[in-house]
Order: C-alpha cells, then structure tokens, then sequence
C-alpha cells in the first residue's frame, strides 16, 4: 500500500513519472518523457542469455465475437497489471500471471473497431476510452465503474482508443476517427467525477492563429487532425506535447489550400490553461493519410558544452524532426527513409516541402511510403545511455489513386494499390545528426513494432512471432524466445519482489520473461 | 431501412431513373466520381428498392440545392456534413424546409439515399478508380523494349493481357507481379545449402533442396542468405520510376489485346 500511496501522492504533486521508476510501470509510456528507457540494469547484454519466461496468460474478452487483440501498453502498479482490449479492461495479478477481475463493456456503432491502447491510473482509479467514445473510469482495486461519460459524437464516426495520461488533476484524452470530416480535439476531465475541464481543437476557430492557413473557415472546422496518440509532458516547463493528425479529407487538398494548421503538427499545451504556446508542423499539407501523431520524445542534451531540453520524432510521412522543446524551434529535420520519395526537399524553417507531383491522381503515382507510413504509431524509444533514438520502419511503395477529382471532396478521396519488395529495418537514429549509427534489416518485412530500452544496454521489440533483445549500442542480435502472436505495442519492464520483468502483449496473450 | 415505403410508393422507375441510369449518363465527368459506387451501395446493406426509390428522388428534388452529391452549393445546403444528417434525423429538419410537399414516405426513402451517401463518403476504397488510361502507348512500348523485353515477350507472356484485366488491376500486376508463379531460391551459409525457399523469418528458413526434402535451417545474425528473387528486377524499378513511365507502361499493356 505504500508505494501506491506515494505514487499518488507524487502524481498528485504532478512531477512523477518525469523519471522512470524501478518498481512500477505506471503511464503508457513508462513516464512522462517517452523515452520508454528503463533505468534497471539487472538484465544486462552480458547475461540476457539467462532471460526465460516466467508465466503465460491467455485472455478472453467479453464479447464471443471480438477476439482479444493487444495494442495496448500495459501498466504495472503495486503487483498489478492493468491492460485492456477493446472494450475489455483486465487486472492481473503480475507475480503470477492470474486474472484478478475483468471489466467489460460492449461498444455500439459503425466506427471501425481499431484498437485501445490501454488505461491511465490516479490514486487508486483507473481511466480508459471506449472505441465509441466514452471515458470510463473503474476502482484498480474491484474493477468496479466509478463512471462513464460521452466524450465525442458515435454518429458522426468520431472514435476513441488513446490510452489517458494524468497532468494534475486533469485526465488528458484525444478524438479519434476520420472516415467523416470532423473536427479534432484534445481534451481534459476531472478524475473525480469525468467532467469536462477543458477542449482544445486541432484546427483553428475564426479570427484564431493558424486560420489564415485554410482557404476557408469551413475547410478549417471540418479539416481533422486527430492525435490520436497519448503524447509526452515536462514537468519543469509545464508543457504537454502532442503529435497531430492528418487534414480532412484524407487524399486530397483541393478544398484546403494551404498548410493546414495545426494538423500533422507538435503542439505544446499548457495542461492547466489548455493554451497553445507553441507548435511545429513536421508535415505541412498532408495528401497522403500520414497522421504526424508518432510519439514525441523529450531528450535532455548537453550541445556545444550547453544543456538543451529537446524533443525528437520519428514521422510517419519519413521524416526525424529535432525541436528545441521549449519554444518549438527546429534544430534539424533528416528523412530516414531511403526511398522517400514524395518532397522536394526540407525548407529552411526545418519542413519537408511536399511536391504536389505526388499527390494522389486519378491515374495514380508511385509514392514511398506507402500510406501505414515509414513508421506508424508503434512506440519508439530513446537510450540517454547510447544517445540513440531507436525506430522500427519500413521501406515500400504504393500506388496512390484520387477516387474524389471534386474541388469540394469529402471524406476519403484516394485509395492506394500495394506493391511489392517492402523492406523493414529497425533503425537507431544520432539524435544529433538525424543519420542511422546502426541499421537491422529484418530479414522479412512486418510491423513496426513497439521498442523498449533499459540501461542493461538492451532493445527490445517483437519482429513476427519473436521477442528479441539486441545490444542497443551497436545492433547484434543477443536473444530472442518465440511468442504467441505478433506484438504491436512496447514491451515494458519493471523490478517486482527484487526481479526484473519483461512483459508483452502478443495477439491475445500475456506474457511475463525474468532471470532464471 | 424503410422497405414498406419502397413497396407502397414506387414511382415509375423509368420516370425518374436511378443513380446507375445518372451515373452511366456522367461517366465522362468529375461528377461521376461523387456518386456512391455499386461497391459503397453494397456495403450500405440498405434495400435495393429503397436505395432506387431514394436516389430518384433525391435527383429529382433535391439536387438542385444540395448537390447531385448531397454536399451542397454551398456550405448551409451541404448535407454530408450535417449533423442532423449523420444523426439520421432529416425529418426533423424536413419540417421547417422550404419545401412541403414531401410524404413521410417519401422522406423515409430519402433517408435511406442519404445513409448510403455517407457510406460512400467514409469508407477507405469505396470510390471507384477513374481514369487510368492517360500514358502514350507509344512511349510505353519503348520503355518495353529497353526495360522488360529480355524477361518479357508481348506475343508470348504477355499475349492478350491488356485484354484480361481491368487497367486498374493492370497497372498494379505489372509493377508487382504474383508470387505465386515466381518461387524464390536461396543459398544459405552456413551450412552451405540451396534450394527453393518456402519460408523464412528472422530466426529460421524452411527450404526445399535438389531432391525434394524440405530442410529447416536456424539463423542468426551471422548467417548469409542469398535470396534469388525472380520479381526482383520490378521491385528495383520502382526508385527510377517517373510516373509518366508507369502510365506509359500501362497504356501500352492495355493495347496488347
């Protein structure tokens, strides 16, 4: 009981988990700084030989029909595990793997069964978001809902899978869903009671900054941007950054000329004041469905003998974008794609230019990435040890066809046609430079898959049916053990009972490794 | 769904016509593309009648003001983007239109024709492609000739083709050509073996050898694999690619029929 009263106490004094505990895993990224670096050392590369499993558990969901699929983060606090499926929330206990109590509810509506990413705990209170849109909130403890509240609107196809991140007293949620044309929101709830605190929308209302970047009003409050992604916090500055959506309609640009803020941006919000103070848009005119919503890491950096707060992302359209995090300047802006293909090239202000050339046409262009991107919403992670930042990608054409030539389209006004001969590598990027240190091709092409770093000098992630550890600092291969399915999410790592747990979620098993 | 209204209010199918009637009379314009595909009417599962019933209607009502698409001449008559639209509560607004004479039938029917629009504008690959035929076969004929002809014959292989696929299809089986007919080979070392490969992942390969024993060989990072990819010469294309080729390419398949 203690450490959980500390927890909160500390999460209520707002500046944990800016670091990364050793006896808990208690937000979707491990702490604040999405760095997903544990700092526990007893798995290390000199003896992850010894890394075995240490239990296995298949969930079954509440609805027969909907089969358990993990893209969620689980949490671990106190000896419990909490992570959820869609419309399925499971307390395990994380010595043994056993199920302590399950939460179930079934989602109605057209909305696309996408995916959650897991739950958000304060104090003793789980949070988490339904696929269409309710914010439930349970007892850790029984399972039991404390309550629920509408979030966003079913009908209009707005969906809802971001796992929750506390700031204070506010629980911070992000919209989901472009099928429709509908305006985009981050917002936040009171933990006690689910009320809405505050709302702050991607695209810009009248007279507002960024308006003057859409050709009309109407194209700007119907123009998306979902972040659909939890995003990453500074405590010392009070600032939460959040990675952007795509522009609505997905495709095409005809009826939104311009860069269309603040969509496919980082935008940093005072989480009190729900004030924007800065953004940078890394994709300015998105046409091709590649949502800037990838996790933004916060790296502290000494650079020229001066400690630098940064941030740094890895893009979906391609692109590693470094920001000084305090007033959103670029540092430097380096495609890690190999067969990029769709820019001109990078502008002074650090953003790619888009060659409209590619924009998808009735008869169709050849465009690399294809639209899953050259990474997707799969974590990435950054070692403070090695100073790299680490990415799993993937390298593949597409063709991409306008189906909607309309200059008023709407909705989806594109499809793509796949190719062939995609490569998939796991690449740890010089934060300093933007260029690889070192590259893995995977030997077949599949993912992205979530990373994991610790200070035992190890990265772990999932390629197929595989958990593999590799040496972060130079790339080799150390472990790997078979798994029931793919993993999507990151593994997580915390010391239980004086051990250090290794914890994935494949397909819709559970499974826990430690020193043997 | 209303079904009954459809039975009780069928108006002369001739009269109105229907959205495929509309559609095949737009081919050749942009307009075409706006309007819901035999796919996106599909995946609606609204009532064939209904959909017909409504359709009719709405062209014949509607359009004027709110577009053939239903997304308005402007943005107060934009109907895909109301609300109560995506509520399903036209009648409501029905009520103060300026408009009175529609039955409650009639509404119903219009109800499903906007259901079916909405579908069509939400889903991913609902809209039908245009246009693919815009290349010189002139061009593509020459790209044939220094490009793909040492591999390719367009009397032997590649006889007809342009008459067995649509050019959709087309453009994409030429840029990345089935599996099926092309097995990979591969050597691997250690231990030294080659064969035909059936599987492989990061830490194990399944290979058929010379004689027909399939053989399953461990991996690791230090292993080399030398796969012999016969599609890889397309896959290697893509990176020199200019859009023009693909279109060219394509244009000159279609023509060999």
């Amino acid at each position: 009981m203690t450490t959980r009263i500390l927890i909160a106490a500390l999460m209520l004094a707002g500046w944990l988990p800016a670091q990364p505990l050793v006896d808990a895993w208690p937000t979707y990224n491990g702490d604040y700084s999405g760095r997903r670096f544990s700092p526990l050392t007893q798995l290390n590369s000199k003896n992850i030989q010894d890394l075995a499993p240490a239990w296995s558990t298949k969930l079954v969901g509440g609805a027969p029909a909907s089969g358990v699929r993990f893209s969620a983060t689980p949490l671990m606090v106190n000896g419990v595990l909490y992570i959820t499926s869609l419309d399925n929330v499971w307390a395990i206990d994380a010595r043994s793997g056993r199920e302590l109590w399950r939460f179930y509810r079934e989602s109605k509506g057209d909305m696309p069964r996408t995916g959650n990413r897991g739950v958000a705990i304060h104090d003793n209170h789980l949070f988490f978001v339904t696929i269409d849109n309710v914010l439930i909130s349970l007892d850790a403890e029984t399972g039991k809902q404390r309550f629920s509240v509408t979030i966003a609107d079913s009908k209009q196809l707005f969906f809802s899978s971001v796992a929750p991140i506390i700031i204070h007293n506010h629980v911070i949620i992000a919209t989901g869903g472009d099928s429709l044309d509908i305006p985009a929101y981050i917002q936040a709830h009171d933990p006690e009671t689910g009320a809405l605190q505050w709302r702050w929308r991607v695209t810009p209302a009248k007279g507002e900054r960024g308006a003057e970047t859409w050709p009309s009003q109407y194209a700007a409050d119907f123009g998306g941007g979902h972040p659909w992604i939890t995003g990453t916090y500074d405590p010392d500055l009070n600032l939460y950054y959040v990675g952007t959506g795509n522009p609505d309609p997905v495709g095409s640009g005809a009826s939104r000329l311009g860069d269309n803020l603040y969509t496919c941006s980082i935008v940093a919000l005072n989480p009190d004041t729900w004030k924007l103070v800065w953004h940078f848009q890394v994709s300015p005119h998105d046409t091709h469905d590649w949502d800037a919503v990838q996790t933004p890491v916060l790296i502290d950096a000494q650079i020229d003998g001066k400690p630098r707060k940064l941030l740094a992302q890895a893009g979906r359209h391609g692109y590693f974008t470094l920001l000084d995090r305090t007033n959103g300047r670029n540092i430097l802006t380096v495609p890690f794609l190999p067969t990029l293909n769709w820019s001109k090239g990078v502008s002074t202000a650090g953003q790619p230019i888009p060659d409209p050339a590619k924009e998808p046409r009735p008869d169709g262009t050849l465009v690399s990435p294809p639209t899953s991107g050259a990474t997707n919403w799969p974590p990435p992670s950054f070692s403070p040890q090695t100073g790299l930042f680490y990415v799993n990608t993937n390298e593949g054409f597409s063709l991409y066809y306008l189906t909607d030539p309309d200059r008023q389209p709407q909705g989806f006004a594109f499809r793509e046609a796949g190719l062939g001969g995609n490569k998939s590598a796991l690449v740890a990027i010089d934060y300093k430079t933007g260029k690889p240190a070192w590259k893995h091709y995977w030997r077949s092409p599949g993912g992205p898959n979530g990373i994991l770093t610790t200070a035992g000098n190890l990265l772990f992630t999932g390629h197929g049916n595989y958990l593999i550890a590799f040496d972060a600092a130079n790339g080799k291969t150390l472990w790997h053990a078979a798994v029931a399915s793919p993993l999507a999410n990151g593994p997580v790592t915390y010391l239980l009972d004086g051990l250090q747990y290794v914890i994935v979620g494949a397909g819709d098993t559970l499974q826990a490794y430690a020193k043997r | 769904m209303n079904t009954a209204s459809a039975r009780t209010n069928a108006p002369s199918r001739s009269r109105l016509g229907c959205a495929f009637v509309l559609a095949a009379l737009l081919v050749a314009t942009e307009l075409a593309a706006q309007l819901p595909s035999r796919a996106a009417i599909a995946s609606s599962n609204e009532d064939d009648a209904a959909v017909e019933l409504g359709s009719a209607l709405f062209f014949a009502r509607c359009a004027r003001c709110h577009g053939l698409a239903g997304r308005g001449t402007n943005p107060a008559t934009d109907l895909i983007r109301s609300t109560l639209v995506r509520h399903d509560q036209t009648d409501r607004k029905l009520a103060t239109h300026p408009d009175k004479s529609l039955t409650k039938s009639q509404i119903a029917d219009l109800r499903v024709w906007l259901r079916v629009l909405l579908v069509s504008v939400a889903g991913k690959g609902n809209k039908d492609f245009l246009n693919i035929l815009t290349g010189d076969p002139k061009q593509g004929e020459q790209f044939f000739a220094s490009h793909c002809a040492s591999c390719h014959s367009t009397k032997g292989d590649l006889a007809g083709i342009g008459e067995k696929y649509d050019p959709s299809v087309l453009q994409s089986l030429w840029l990345n050509p089935r599996r099926s007919k092309t097995p990979r080979t591969v050597t691997v070392t250690p231990p030294g073996v080659s064969g035909t490969l059936e599987r492989i992942d990061e830490f194990r390969l399944t290979l058929k050898d010379q004689s027909g024993t399939r053989r399953e060989i461990p991996l690791d990072d230090d292993t080399k694999v030398d796969i012999h990819d016969p599609l890889q010469p397309h896959y290697d294309l893509y990176p020199r690619l200019s859009d023009a080729d693909v279109h060219n390419m394509t244009a000159f398949l279609a023509t060999l029929k």
